[in-house]
Parts: structure tokens; C-alpha cells; sequence
């Protein structure tokens, strides 16, 4: 551990700092959105716009190769890309009629193979486990800025809107009797998805960032019955995980995505076992109860 | 009961595609009156409970709240379906699902108001102490009084019932019914239901559809149903009654 504190007060190592700073700010957005995503059941949805951000990484990463300079942040082709992927997501269930899980397999091949294909096509080598599966060094300032960018608007958005979104998630019928735009909220939804995937895609890679809006939404979900205390205590296990994650991740000299989500993984199985025995000791206390009261 | 009228359905017609399932439906529904619409399955009464909702549009006529065109008017609140849509993890709370019934478009908070209509709400159907509970720990008919507080916390005049007593035990019905009656001395109420001993205790007319509309006689109706109420195949009333064969 004194290494890892050792290397964040070295102004010589700065990606850890950013990394870290990073992780921290990201947690809010994602115990928000994650909790939404885990209580309305969309994962998938999720899971398809961050696979299909590789597309704007791919295509940044492409154009800055042809024009030799950096034309556009691979992150910020990340942001494009997951937009899009939301509004196709959106617009074609509703509108084509489509099937959603065909959309939405769609989506996350479709954005997953274009991205391989410009960085295929990209003249310089460029290896795509570190978008994939994340790296802390791919962070710079500006990738910091468009996460607190990006994290104060999720934050913003969701604190205007949380009663109406709530309502949307848990019963659309009665927020249309209520006069709500049921679809507008979901949309909404979706593009807050979208921009919160973005934050950790660096850190966590792509395909782990699911993970991370999942997982400690999940862990929350054991212990809260009110949605904000889900949303707040899955902040703080995403926060806890993120630096416990890149701690470990820098002593052992491992991947920082992978050691992340197998901190937040050992939180969820030993949150699990602990729920299980909370509910065992519960139900046993209640059947003492009824046979007490038994003549 | 009043005179005025609340709900008027003229010439009403609706399809689902080219199948018809409503044709010229015309009733009026009075103040305070408490109708129940019965029917064979199949036969367009919770389409019809959902027009006048304003939650279906009428392919032809039109339906009325309050001299108001549904097509022009915000949906009714107090419209409640057969199943509670509500997700069993779903972490919400009593007061939280009764709370949002004082929604409105936009953005914003609850204030003080709101909250105050909410107590008031789940006071009038006798579920104050369960305020902070997690909704899917409520038993099912627990769950009909919360989502009928929600109803009345948006201040719903009318009340549309889809089977509230769908899925209930014997005990949890009667609770509801006797709260039924109760709340349609300030409200009006129109209930589909399966029911018929339910009917025949406490409505002031009936309805019967089977995609044309016809009232039966209250008396007759209720002697029908009362001798009926282990009878629930529909098929028993229609033989008995003349408007129910004319729909036939």
C-alpha cells in the first residue's frame, strides 16, 4: 500500500493521480445510472452501448493516424459513438417496430466490428486490449476535464428529474396518466447511460465498464428498499472498489480494469453470503416468534 | 349521487386492427354513482374501462370526463389496472408509490403539499403504518389500498377499477369492498369485475358488454347475480338476460 501512496504523491507519475481522480468522480455517475440500469432491468441495453463505443474509438483513432496529429480524443469518438448507439437503441424499437433484443445485438456487434475494422485499417499499430479491457495511462487532462464534464451532467440531470424518472421506471402506465412523457424519460435514460459508460470505458476497458455500473448497484440493491439509498451506496462501493482496484492493480502490477471488477466481484459474492445470512436469521426469529405465540 | 353527469360515452366504436372489439357504446355515468361493467371475456370491458381512461383513443365517437373530450384532457389518475405493475425488487417505498400520485409533467420536487396529500391519501384507506415499508413486502390486497391512495392523492373525482378484487383471498376482498363503499361517498367509482356477488352488493347499475352495451336492470341483476354467485361463467347470466342474448 505505501507504494501505491508513495507513487500518487510523486508529481512525476501523474496518470495514477488521474486515474484515481477519475475513479472517484465517475462513482456518483455511476451509482446513479447503474442503479437505474439494475432496477430496470437493462443491463443489456448497457451492455450494447459500451461494446459499440470501440466504433468511436476505432474511427478516432483511424483519422489521427491519416492526419498525423490527434484530430479527435479516441475518448471523445467514445462519447459519439455511445450517443449513437443510445438514440439507434431508442428510436428503432420504437419506431421500426424492431424486436429490442435484435436492435440492441445489433448495436453491440455492429459498433464492436466497425471499431475493428478502422483499427485494422488504422497504419500504425495500435493494440485494442487497452480499450478493451482499460488502461490508467490512456488518461490525460483532457480526458479528465470530459469526465467531470460529462459526470456533473449526469449528476445535474438526474437530481432535476429524479422523481419523474422513478416514476418511468417502476410503472410508465401511471406516469402517462400522470401526464409524463414516458418516452422522453426513457430516452433520457438511455443517453445518461450512454455518457456514464464513457467516464470508466479508459480506466475499465469497454468490455468490464457493464461490469462496474452493475455490480455495485446490485450490491446496494441487498441492502436498501428506497432508491436514492441504492444510488448513494452503490457510489460508495464503486468509489471503494475503484481505489482498492487501482491500489491492488499497481502493487501487483496488473491490469487495472481486471483487478477493479474482481474487487467488485469479492464484494458481491460476500455481500450476497451476508444477505443470506441476514435473511436466514430473520426468517428463523420470525418462525420463534409464531411458535411462541403458539398455546 | 347527483344528476350531473361525470363520464358520457357517445357512439363509441374501437378496434384493435380490423378486429372490431367496441361498437356504438353510448351510457352516461353519473356523480358519485358507483357502475360496475361485467361481461365474457373477450368482450371489450377493459378496453372500454381503458377509453375512458384516456389511456386507448376511440377509433370512432367519443368519451367524455367532466364535459371533456379524453382525446383533449389529461388521462383520468384514477385509473387502476388488474395487475399492479410494479417490480417485486423494485426498492420503492409506500410513501413513495402514493407520493407519486401527486405528480406532474416536468420537474421538481415534492413539497409540503404533496406530502400532506399523501398522508391524507394513505390515511382514507387505512395504511398509514405502513408508510415506510418496501411496496413488495405489502401483501395483494395491501397493494390495491396503496395503489388506490396513489389514485386519490392526485386528487382522482373518479376512480376506474379493473378487477380490484382479482387475485385476493376472501378476506382481502371484503376488506376492499367495504373501502370501495366507502370511498364512493365522495367519489365516483366504475369497476370491471368477474365478481358477480361483489355486484350485486354494492353497484348502482351494471353494465354488460360483449362488444354492444346494455344496462341491466339493478333489482333483476342483482337477484340474477345473487343466485349466481358461485356461478362464475358468464355464459349462466347472458342466458338470463334478454339484452345479454340480443348481444349474443
Amino acid at each position: 500500500m505505501s507504494s501505491f501512496i508513495a507513487a500518487l504523491l510523486n508529481p512525476d507519475i501523474v496518470f495514477i493521480r488521474y486515474a484515481l481522480f477519475a475513479g472517484i468522480i465517475s462513482a456518483v455517475p455511476f451509482g446513479i445510472t447503474g442503479s437505474f440500469v439494475v432496477v430496470k432491468r437493462i443491463g443489456y441495453v448497457a451492455g450494447a452501448i459500451s461494446h459499440a463505443v470501440l466504433a468511436g474509438i476505432g474511427f478516432a483513432m483511424y483519422i489521427n493516424a491519416k492526419y498525423g496529429k490527434e484530430v479527435l480524443s479516441p475518448m471523445l469518438g467514445a462519447f459519439m459513438a455511445a450517443i449513437t448507439a443510445g438514440v439507434i437503441i431508442s428510436f428503432v424499437s420504437r419506431y421500426a417496430k424492431e424486436r429490442e433484443d435484435t436492435i440492441i445485438g445489433t448495436v453491440w456487434a455492429f459498433g464492436m466490428a466497425i471499431g475493428l475494422l478502422f483499427i485494422h485499417s488504422t497504419p500504425t499499430y495500435i493494440d485494442p486490449m487497452s480499450y478493451l479491457f482499460g488502461n490508467i495511462q490512456l488518461l490525460g487532462m483532457f480526458e479528465l476535464k470530459l469526465i467531470i464534464t460529462l459526470a456533473v451532467i449526469v449528476v445535474f440531470v438526474v437530481v432535476l428529474f429524479y422523481n419523474q424518472l422513478l416514476l418511468v421506471s417502476y410503472d410508465p402506465e401511471f406516469a402517462a396518466l400522470r401526464g409524463l412523457n414516458v418516452y422522453f424519460y426513457q430516452v433520457l435514460l438511455i443517453m445518461l447511460v450512454s455518457c456514464t459508460v464513457v467516464l470508466m470505458a479508459s480506466s475499465v476497458g469497454i468490455v468490464m465498464v457493464i461490469a462496474l455500473l452493475t455490480i455495485p448497484a446490485g450490491i446496494a440493491s441487498f441492502f436498501t428498499i428506497r432508491l436514492w439509498h441504492m444510488i448513494i451506496l452503490s457510489s460508495i462501493i464503486c468509489a471503494v472498489s475503484v481505489v482498492s482496484g487501482l491500489a491492488f492493480s499497481y502493487m501487483l502490477a496488473m491490469p487495472s480494469g481486471a483487478v477493479i471488477i474482481v474487487v467488485c466481484g469479492i464484494i458481491y459474492f460476500a455481500a450476497m453470503l451476508l444477505n443470506a445470512i441476514f435473511s436466514f436469521i430473520q426468517k428463523n426469529r420470525a418462525v420463534g416468534k409464531r411458535d411462541q405465540i403458539k398455546p | 349521487m347527483t344528476d350531473k353527469n361525470i363520464i358520457e360515452v357517445k357512439e363509441l366504436s374501437f378496434a384493435y386492427g380490423s378486429e372490431s372489439v367496441l361498437s356504438h357504446i353510448n351510457c352516461e355515468i353519473k356523480e358519485n354513482e358507483l357502475v360496475s361493467i361485467v361481461g365474457p371475456n373477450g368482450g371489450g370491458k377493459t378496453t372500454l374501462i381503458r377509453l375512458m381512461a384516456g389511456l386507448l383513443y376511440p377509433v370512432k365517437g367519443k368519451v367524455f370526463i367532466e364535459g371533456v373530450s379524453t382525446t383533449e384532457r389529461q388521462p383520468v389518475a384514477g385509473y387502476v389496472s388488474q395487475n399492479s405493475m410494479i417490480d417485486d425488487k423494485f426498492p420503492v417505498t409506500v410513501n413513495d408509490v402514493v407520493l407519486s400520485g401527486t405528480m406532474r409533467s416536468g420537474f421538481g420536487f415534492y413539497g409540503k403539499e404533496d406530502r400532506k396529500k399523501a398522508a391524507i391519501a394513505l390515511e382514507s384507506v387505512g395504511m398509514s403504518s405502513f408508510a415506510k415499508k418496501k411496496h413488495s413486502d405489502l401483501s395483494g390486497g395491501q397493494r390495491k389500498r396503496v395503489i388506490i391512495a396513489r389514485a386519490l392523492a392526485g386528487g382522482a373525482k373518479i376512480l376506474l377499477l379493473d378487477e380490484p378484487t382479482a387475485n385476493l383471498d376472501a378476506s382481502s376482498s371484503s376488506d376492499l369492498i367495504e373501502l370501495i363503499k366507502d370511498l364512493n361517498k365522495t367519489i365516483t367509482v366504475v369497476l370491471v369485475t368477474h365478481d358477480y356477488g361483489f355486484v350485486s352488493d354494492i353497484t348502482d347499475r351494471v353494465f354488460c358488454i360483449n362488444n354492444h352495451l346494455h344496462e341491466h336492470p339493478l333489482k333483476e341483476a342483482g337477484e340474477r347475480f345473487a343466485m349466481n354467485l358461485k356461478q362464475v361463467d358468464h355464459t349462466v347470466v347472458l342466458n338470463k338476460c334478454k339484452g345479454c342474448e340480443g348481444n349474443q
